[in-house]
């Protein structure tokens, strides 16, 4: 407990005393001069009487107001019994005594008579009043005694009542300080403890008895430094407050986070005094930042885990025709760029590279889940085709965008990925491209990039969408490099953006490189140009190198036609003759006849729109077969073809436009490029129905 | 001349001559058809000799047969090749007119003279 001292009373009662000595010195000296010695003996006597009393009553009413054990009314009530006993002759007076509510008078007492009054005043405000009504005739010295007498008394009644408020003001902040649940202790001048409150010893497990006596050093943990302290120090000695987090350990030896105050406590003379600590334990909010940390980094751990094991494939080993290197470095934070490769067979390598809109698990989750569709699929549609070899590319994405669609639209992503098959049979690529970042073919033949677009949407745009393919041909020298935005959108410090031309400019001085030296070459140009500025995406990418072709051409024809409507059927009439060249079990009647008809809507429409029907130009058409499909490669200098512009046919018969693009993707698989000499590029390619077994035998 | 014309009984019986009907001969089908499509024609169509036809020349067969039920005619296909049937099977043509395998399967099936 606190305790309180109380200077007060024995200094009022001093004053008291010595005021009453001086009245009875006076009266003495007064009686020395009266020359009736016995009368004034006798009166003498009489007012030492008087004295006598008016002492007693005093030293009585000291007594009462001294006693801790009572009330202020048991004390005024007390009192008032007193007061009239300063008085020789009990009905000489009539008082009356009023604090607050609280009133008492003596019997003889009535309000109605004149009297005189005196006010009690507590901390400097009037709480009640004293009233005497004197009642017999007495001198107006032995009047004025008394008069000295109640103002005194008024005056000690108002110092009582005064120190009876600070004391249950005191009491209040007391209790608030023992039922306090913060942890408060107080020092002497030198650190040395004399108060702690209940709490200080729950946090800390020292007893009240065990801490007396000690300085906080008791507590210390040793988990800080040891300038920590001595700024600590410093802080207090210059009078000022000190606030900080502050590890302490507990009697058991358990250390425990406390935000903690510790205030100087100055005296009237502005001296430090004491120190007042009051501190809060924080432990538990400690204990949860940690867990939280401790929970993002396991994110950013279970990131890396999941692209490494989810996101990412193994690319496979390099081959007599590709070498492949592939590689992510994540950033800070999950992302969702994925990437795999699938083998079927010898004679195709399928990659897919996606990234999923987004960031966190939910946007890894979504790239793993559907990374993990593709494989899925792949089986699927090997099961039910009716041809030997993988799976159609466009038949595989568009039963991926078919399964995910639906719910990326619930889930408000999408996806952008791109579908490359190298097919080696043929040495061509084809590409089903799903709104992702261009990809770069680096021609060796003409030692310059071109950027692979396709015009579909996202995988998530819109349920409608089909996805359609462009397919390539490829030599050997050839470096193809898929990537995802975060290598073109890496940002330097000016919030410049790397960019497809630094990239490509990059590949064509680097294209004889090893995949896996233009791989490093590639991250080690976005680092360097990101400099110090945060890697915000994941940077993924892929080099595919073609080191040899493989394709076996077994069949070459070509031909040069004016693109004009009168050069059709000669131009069927060529193709015709060239499909004579395959044996009747590569394509069926019905295959080629459809072939035929696709071929013509191919030549219509570069006549109709990319030479807009005018004569002047010339169609150069490369007819291949290879082992297990055939290509017819349609060249010219016209406008491009824009396939998606076109409406879609109306099968009422109530609009005779769109048959064209519409029999042409439905009779073989169709795309749209450049060719090496920059002209457009027509490629309709024709899967065998089973694979050309004839020898090999090259005509033009 | 692309196409050939003999009035029978049941309707006009048009054949084509040539062994395509494409984009490039389209414009001179239609011009010949259309004085034959009269109101409440039946006009049964021969491409005996056709190996050949585009989605200019489907799109073509779409509108003729419009016009023709529009005023209460008929258009009837009949003696169509393997290979033009692969490419009628192809934009479901027989969903929208009847194709016969010979003319009289046609004529069989037109309405006779009012």
């Amino acid at each position: 407990m606190l305790a309180f001292s109380n200077p007060v009373r024995a200094r009022e009662w001093d004053k008291s005393e010595r005021s009453l000595l001086r009245v009875v010195a006076t009266l003495f000296s007064n009686a020395l001069e009266k020359r009736d010695i016995d009368a004034r003996l006798q009166q003498s006597t009489g007012e030492l009487q008087e004295r006598v009393h008016e002492l007693n009553c005093l030293h009585m009413i000291s007594t009462v107001m001294n006693n801790p054990h009572s009330t202020l009314a048991q004390m005024l009530a007390r009192a008032t019994e007193i007061l009239p006993k300063a008085w020789i002759r009990a009905d000489a007076v009539g008082l009356q005594v009023r604090v607050g509510e609280i009133v008492y008078h003596t019997p003889l007492y009535d309000e109605h008579q004149p009297s005189k009054l005196w006010n009690i005043r507590a901390a400097n405000a009037t709480v009640g009043t004293l009233t005497a009504q004197f009642l017999d005739d007495s001198t107006e010295d032995s009047r004025f005694v008394k008069e000295i007498l109640l103002e005194d008394i008024a005056e000690r009644i108002g110092k009582t009542v005064e120190q009876m408020r600070a004391m249950r003001e005191m009491h209040k902040l007391s209790r608030a300080i023992e039922q306090a649940g913060e942890s408060i202790y107080i020092t002497d001048c030198a650190g040395v403890i004399e108060y702690v409150n209940p709490a200080f010893e729950q946090m800390t497990g020292y007893a009240m008895a065990e801490a007396l006596g000690h300085t906080p050093r008791l507590l210390r943990s040793e988990l800080h430094a040891a300038d920590f302290y001595a700024h600590m120090r410093a802080v207090l000695q210059a009078g000022e407050i000190y606030r900080d987090v502050v590890i302490n350990r507990r009697k058991d030896g358990a250390p425990y986070y406390q935000s903690m105050t510790i205030a100087p406590v100055k005296d009237e003379n502005g001296v430090i005094a004491h120190y007042v600590a009051c501190a809060q334990d924080i432990s538990e909010l400690k204990r949860a930042e940690e867990q939280l940390a401790q929970a993002r980094a396991q994110e950013v751990a279970i990131a890396a885990k999941i692209q490494q094991t989810l996101l990412t494939g193994h690319p496979p080993a390099s081959t007599r025709e590709l070498a492949i290197a592939a590689g992510t470095i994540p950033s800070q934070s999950v992302d969702g760029d994925f990437y795999d490769f699938y083998q079927q067979g010898t004679q195709t390598l399928d990659v897919v590279i996606g990234d999923v809109m987004g960031k966190g698990i939910s946007a890894a989750l979504l790239g793993a889940a559907t990374k993990s569709l593709f494989p899925q699929v792949m089986q699927e549609l090997s099961a039910t085709h009716d041809r030997h070899g993988a799976p159609d590319a466009r038949a595989i994405v568009n039963a991926v965008h078919r399964e995910v669609t639906p719910e990326l639209i619930a889930l408000n992503s999408f996806i952008t990925c791109c579908y490359l098959r190298f097919d080696l049979a043929t040495d061509h690529v084809l590409m089903v491209d799903c709104g992702h970042t261009p990809s770069i073919h680096y021609q060796a033949a003409r030692g310059q990039c071109a950027l692979l677009k396709g015009g579909n949407m996202p995988l998530g745009f819109s349920q409608r969408e089909t996805y359609s393919q462009v397919i390539l041909p490829y030599a050997a020298g050839d470096v193809f490099v898929l990537y995802s935005d975060g290598i073109t959108e890496a940002q330097n410090s000016a919030g410049e953006m790397f960019g497809e031309e630094r990239l490509c400019a990059l590949v064509c001085a680097q294209a004889a490189d090893e995949p896996a030296v233009l791989l490093d070459a590639i991250t080690a140009a976005v680092a360097a140009f990101s400099g110090q500025a945060i890697q915000r995406d994941d940077l993924t990418c892929i080099v595919v190198r073609v080191m040899a072709t493989g394709a076996q051409l077994r069949h070459e024809a070509q031909l040069t036609i004016p693109g004009d409507y009168d050069a059709l059927a000669r131009a069927r009439a060529a193709l015709q003759a060239f499909l004579a060249h395959l044996p009747a079990a590569a394509l069926e009647d019905k295959e080629r006849d459809l072939l035929l008809l696709a071929f013509q809507e191919a030549l219509v429409n570069i006549i109709k729109h990319g030479y807009a029907n005018q004569p002047a130009g010339q169609i150069v058409v490369t007819m291949k077969a290879y082992a297990d499909a055939l290509f017819l490669e349609l060249a010219h200098h016209g406008a491009s073809f824009e396939p998606k512009a076109v409406v879609s046919p109306a099968f009422d018969g109530s609009r005779d436009q769109g048959f064209g693009v519409f029999i042409m993707d439905a009779c073989s698989e169709v795309s749209y490029g450049f060719g090496s000499q920059g002209s457009h590029l027509t490629v309709l390619r024709k899967p065998f129905t089973a694979f050309h077994v004839a020898p090999t035998c090259p005509s033009t | 001349m692309t196409i050939a014309h003999e009035a029978l009984p049941a309707g006009t019986l048009v054949t084509v001559c040539g062994e395509s009907l494409d984009v490039g001969m389209i414009d001179a089908f239609k011009q010949q058809i259309q004085p034959l499509m009269n109101a409440g024609a039946t006009i049964i169509l021969n491409l005996e000799h056709v190996l050949f036809v585009d989605s200019s020349a489907l799109g073509a067969l779409l509108l003729c047969q419009r016009q023709l039920a529009r005023n209460h005619g008929r258009l009837l296909i009949c003696n169509v090749t393997a290979q033009v049937r692969t490419q009628f099977d192809l934009v479901h043509i027989q969903r929208v007119m009847p194709v016969y395998a010979t003319v009289a399967d046609a004529l069989a099936d037109a309405p006779g003279p009012p």
